[in-house]
């Protein structure tokens, strides 16, 4: 009987005998009410003989998640939760696709205890039900802090996680990473309902819904086109269409879960969220064991096996893992720094992806991976819309999934070689000089990133040398090649030799691969890529007159030769003297036409490339005389020439004398103070016995041998104290051994008509 | 402006049935009093497609069953056949659009009325699903959430809120009264559901976790109660739905027994609807509705679908 107002008179008495104390138990909101509230099976009316319930006693039905309490099946949880009380419809409204019940864990699932007890209990057979994460029992927590009715508090996907922690392990195990900031949170997702951390940050339910999921695996959004990922990776998003969308180029390609591109979507064919191969979370097969783990992921498709074994990178490739500092760059967390400021000139630099060494990138990583100069989601740098069919396009150097073009300015290159910037505004750049050779891309006539040809990714084919260097010059300086009109002549500065052990430049040696790099070779000299080593930029029209200061040296040659002297130290003093020609003939020019300014102090004498002579690379034309050193003196030492006025009336010691060179006086028992030697008729020197001729006594590049210092920088006079002298002093030099103490007289009026007079002085 | 739908219209049982009913059972182990019922069809489909989780449904004079499509946040109606005829709705908060809809009512006009729960509105359409007008749904300034709606032959909304509210808004949508708070008294309410109101003007409140319906003048005073806890028959543990017949019989859905139970004029059990003492079962009952060729309408929110019966004389 169930009335509360009053009812007719005749059935008071009536009403009261038979209903008043079950009335009276259904208005008792007590604590044994609430509690049969849920667990209605309690009611003692199912103990009654006398009435029949509406429902059968049923304290443990089976329902589809197994045999459980009554108090915690799904129709009791809905039958508050329906809308009409409290909201959980989207629970029931995409049942499909939600937490799965009525299953038993899988071996991955680690139910956590707690004083002996799971945490997250089974039901009756073992297997999932809402009571597992679901109580109504002793919440402390507040609705805004986690949804209550949880068994524990869900913070931060932290109920998900405590089940699922072989999901949480991030990138480095192949999940997704969580707990990373998202920024504003992506609209698309939240309004599918997805969850953020308490930091805006990924956790599970950033992607899943554990109820109301509208899609597999308790996805927020359908992911069948990678719409799920493109929510927040929305820049990865232009990969459709490209050669890259596999669905287009390898629609029968797998996947490691075994799915097509159609079924994983453009994302999945490559990202799996969990499970992934290494930090890209990659889902392709595992790439070859050679593969560097900052190149592995693209390897696993571009290797002669892969889907793409027709776009390889060939035996002469970029390197990879290898860093960026080691070109002058560091990566900061404000953007790229170079030490090249000079030839930033200004501008600025794109901070491309870093990685570490095991792949992951990483802000502030320093190691090049493919990821460095490509984005695999997008075919252009520039943006521009993708060719209708991906299959019928071959990438050229502003697409090719780039992230900055191989264009004019060589901009991804550049931006991490910095110094070679400068070529842009050199006689190198073939596409600015209009060169029917060039590529189209500042750097490409030269090189090629991936497949060269060799050494230094060159593109094009070796020229003739031995230098290491030597052949990729030669590719264009050569007879027949593009620069046929810049060649180094019959007589030019040796390569691909070793140094002496005596010079140390501060420039670039080589050597083979694996062997020490002590060979100087074209690159010693001259850096290919800067015209000017003294100016960023040379003036417009100057840099195809090339001389000492300029013609890519690494250090200017002119005017004091301070490329020269790197490695021809003691040469040095030459500098400022007599044969400074910048001091006493400025406007005498050598053979090859070029002033002393131009060619600097060693150039007047000695030409590196295109000398006159073989011998000491002679850069005048060689004059009179009886040998040959004697006729390089008389290149400006005779009549007419640059040094008239500086011609001795006797040139040389008697031609017929041959004496010992000091180093076989010194076996005699010499005493050797300072060496002065001897020439043979082709004016070698280092031979045991020859004649005494000009450089026997004079040393051509020090004005006094008592003195290592460089000339005074005027036309002095000299006297037997300097002018050029080898020996300080005539004690201890070979003139005595024949001579005497004669030998101070015939050395001191040595040029003199009376020195050389008709009988002999020997000792 | 003539009553809603959900009135009374059948016959009156007498209170001496209930009674015997009653004793007949303390006899012992009495089969449960059951009136049989003929079942019609099922509308498992409107015209975008099948419903989900529909929690309310109405009839209206001219035969045109609405009901709400609560797991896609839409109203699908249907003619008197079950034939689909249009869909009004997707989840948003523009006009015609809805967050999370529970309960549905109609007016004497055939405009249907729908209590957009989470958007805190009532949205009136014509007959033909054309949008009319909003309704903001506050109590004491704040938004409230509307769980059901009912008119009466004057045009007056009533509305069940969620804060525990009966709110009475006149056919220009302001609020002329409201009534209710969360209790367990006459008048108060815990979680209000559904509401109907009878062919004499009574407005009748399921409640829900008080477990009785409550029936109110227009003024808003308690006249009676229907119903109470527990699982025997006249009990309820979670009361959804509540309908009147012409006769002034009070129908009750209850959501967990799955059964309708029946009270006659005077608010007394008479019986549950099925057949030889087995009540029928209507899974996750939520609104139901009663037209005036004596259809019962189901909305089954667990089957997903709205089930159509014809009572019994």
């Amino acid at each position: 009987m169930t009335v509360w107002r009053a009812p007719p008179p005749w059935t008071v008495p009536l009403m009261l005998a038979l209903l008043a104390a079950p009335t009276q138990a259904a208005r008792d909101v007590g604590p044994q009410r609430e509690c049969a509230t849920c667990h209605v099976m309690w009611l003692k009316d199912f103990n009654r003989d006398d009435v029949t319930p509406l429902i059968p006693y049923e304290p443990k039905p089976v329902t589809e998640s197994g045999r459980q309490d009554a108090a915690s099946t799904e129709r009791m949880c809905f039958s508050c939760h329906d809308g009409f009380m409290l909201d959980s419809r989207s629970v029931w409204a995409n049942k499909q696709h939600e937490h799965p019940v009525g299953m038993k864990p899988s071996d991955k699932i680690r139910i956590p205890t707690s004083g002996g007890k799971v945490v997250f209990p089974l039901n009756d057979d073992g297997k999932m039900y809402c009571g597992t994460c679901h109580t109504a029992h002793g919440v402390n927590w507040d609705q805004k802090e986690s949804p209550v009715f949880l068994r524990v508090k869900n913070v931060d996907s932290s109920l998900c996680l405590a089940c699922h922690l072989d999901r949480s392990t991030g990138p480095a195990e192949g999940n997704h990473p969580i707990f990373k900031a998202l920024g504003s949170p992506p609209e698309a997702l939240m309004a599918a309902g997805a969850r953020v951390g308490r930091k805006q940050d990924v956790i599970c339910q950033s992607c899943h819904r554990v109820h109301g999921a509208t899609q597999k695996q308790m996805l927020v959004l359908d992911n069948r086109d990678s719409k799920l990922c493109a929510a927040c990776h929305a820049d990865k998003s232009e990969i459709a269409n490209t050669k890259h969308d596999l669905s287009v180029m390898a629609p029968q390609a797998r996947n490691r879960l075994n799915q097509s591109p159609a079924e994983s979507g453009p994302c999945g064919v490559c990202h799996v969220p969990h499970g992934g191969n290494g930090p890209a979370l990659w889902a392709r097969l595992a790439p070859p064991a050679s593969a560097d783990a900052t190149a592995a992921a693209c390897l696993a498709c571009h290797n002669p096996e892969g889907l793409a074994k027709h776009k390889l990178t060939g035996a002469h490739t970029h390197p990879v893992n290898v860093s960026v500092t080691d070109v002058g760059i560091t990566p900061t967390g404000q953007g790229w720094v170079t030490r090249f400021t000079d030839a930033l000139n200004g501008g600025k630099l794109a901070a491309l992806p870093l990685f570490d060494r095991k792949g992951m990138r990483d802000r502030l990583g320093t190691q090049v991976g493919c990821g460095t100069c490509h984005d695999p989601h997008r075919w252009s740098p520039s943006g521009d819309a993708r060719a209708p069919d991906p299959r019928k396009i071959e990438g050229g150097p502003k697409d090719s999934f780039l992230r900055l073009a191989l264009d004019e300015d060589g901009s991804l290159c550049v931006n991490c070689h910095v110094d070679k910037r400068t070529v842009a505004t050199s006689p190198h750049n073939l596409a600015a000089a209009k060169d029917q050779n060039a590529a189209s891309g500042l750097c490409q006539s030269c090189h090629q990133v991936h497949d060269a040809k060799g050494k230094y990714l060159w593109t094009r084919a070796d020229g003739p040398g031995k230098g290491i260097t030597e052949v990729r010059c030669t590719s264009c300086h050569r007879e027949g090649g593009v620069a046929a009109k810049k060649l180094t002549g019959a007589h030019s500065h040796p390569v691909g030799v070793r140094l002496a052990r005596s010079m140390q430049p501060k420039l670039p040696l080589f050597g083979a691969d694996g062997a020490a790099k002590k060979q100087i070779d074209c690159g010693t000299c001259h850096d290919v890529h800067r015209w000017d080593p003294n100016n960023i930029a040379p003036p417009p029209g100057a840099k195809n007159k090339g001389d000492a200061r300029t013609s890519f040296l690494r250090k200017a040659a002119a005017p004091n030769g301070e490329l020269c002297i790197e490695c021809h130290v003691e040469q040095r003093f030459v500098r400022g003297t007599d044969h400074d020609l910048a001091v006493t003939a400025p406007d005498s020019v050598n053979a090859l036409g070029q002033s002393a300014a131009q060619s600097g102090v060693c150039g007047q004498c000695h030409a590196v490339h295109n000398a006159a002579d073989a011998r000491r690379l002679w850069a005048r034309a060689p004059g009179d005389g009886a040998d040959d050193p004697a006729r390089r003196c008389t290149s400006c030492h005779a009549a007419g020439k640059t040094a008239a006025a500086k011609v001795p009336p006797e040139t040389r010691h008697p031609a017929g004398v041959m004496v010992w060179a000091d180093a076989v006086r010194a076996r005699f028992g010499a005493d050797i103070r300072a060496v002065l030697p001897v020439f043979d008729a082709n004016g070698n020197r280092g031979i045991e016995r020859g004649t005494i001729t000009c450089p026997t006594c004079h040393e051509p590049h020090r004005w006094n041998a008592r003195a290592a210092e460089e000339g005074a920088g005027k036309n002095l006079e000299g006297d037997v104290r300097n002018s050029f002298l080898r020996a300080p002093d005539t004690e201890h030099v070979v003139c005595a051994d024949c001579h005497g103490k004669d030998a101070l007289f015939r050395y001191k009026y040595f040029h003199s008509k009376a020195a050389h007079r008709s009988y002999p002085l020997f000792r | 402006m003539r009553p809603a739908r959900r009135r009374n219209r059948l016959s009156t049982r007498r209170w001496l049935a209930a009674l015997l009913a009653v004793g007949t059972a303390a006899a012992g182990a009495a089969e449960i009093a059951t009136a049989p019922i003929k079942h019609l069809y099922d509308l498992t489909r409107g015209s975008e497609g099948a419903l989900s989780l529909p929690s309310d449904v109405a009839v209206s004079d001219a035969g045109r069953v609405y009901v709400v499509d609560s797991g896609h946040h839409r109203v699908a109606a249907f003619d008197r056949a079950g034939k689909p005829l249009f869909t009004v709705g997707q989840p948003g908060a523009a006009a015609a659009q809805f967050r999370n809809p529970v309960g549905i009512g109609v007016d004497d006009n055939g405009w249907f009325y729908v209590a957009d729960k989470d958007n805190h509105r009532i949205q009136a359409f014509d007959g033909d699903g054309r949008w009319q007008r909003s309704i903001a749904v506050t109590v004491e300034g704040k938004p409230a959430a509307p769980i059901d709606v009912a008119a009466d032959r004057q045009g007056r909304l009533y509305v069940t809120t969620n804060n525990h509210r009966v709110l009475v808004y006149d056919a220009q949508g302001r609020l002329l009264r409201q009534w209710g708070g969360e209790g367990s008294n006459e008048g108060e309410f815990r979680y209000p559901a559904t509401v109907a109101l009878d062919r004499a003007g009574l407005i009748y409140v399921v409640d829900v976790l008080n477990t009785r319906v409550q029936a109110f003048d227009a003024g808003g005073k308690f006249i009676i109660g229907v119903g109470e806890w527990g699982v025997l028959p006249g009990q309820f543990v979670r009361p959804k739905g509540v309908a009147t017949d012409a006769r002034g019989r009070v129908y009750v859905a209850d959501s967990y027994l799955d059964v309708i139970e029946v009270f006659d004029e005077q608010r007394h059990f008479m019986y549950v609807l099925g057949q030889s003492g087995k009540p029928q079962r209507f899974v996750s009952a939520g609104g139901i509705a009663l037209d005036s060729a004596g259809r019962l309408y189901v909305a089954e929110m667990l089957k997903h679908q709205v089930s159509v019966y014809e009572l019994g004389p």
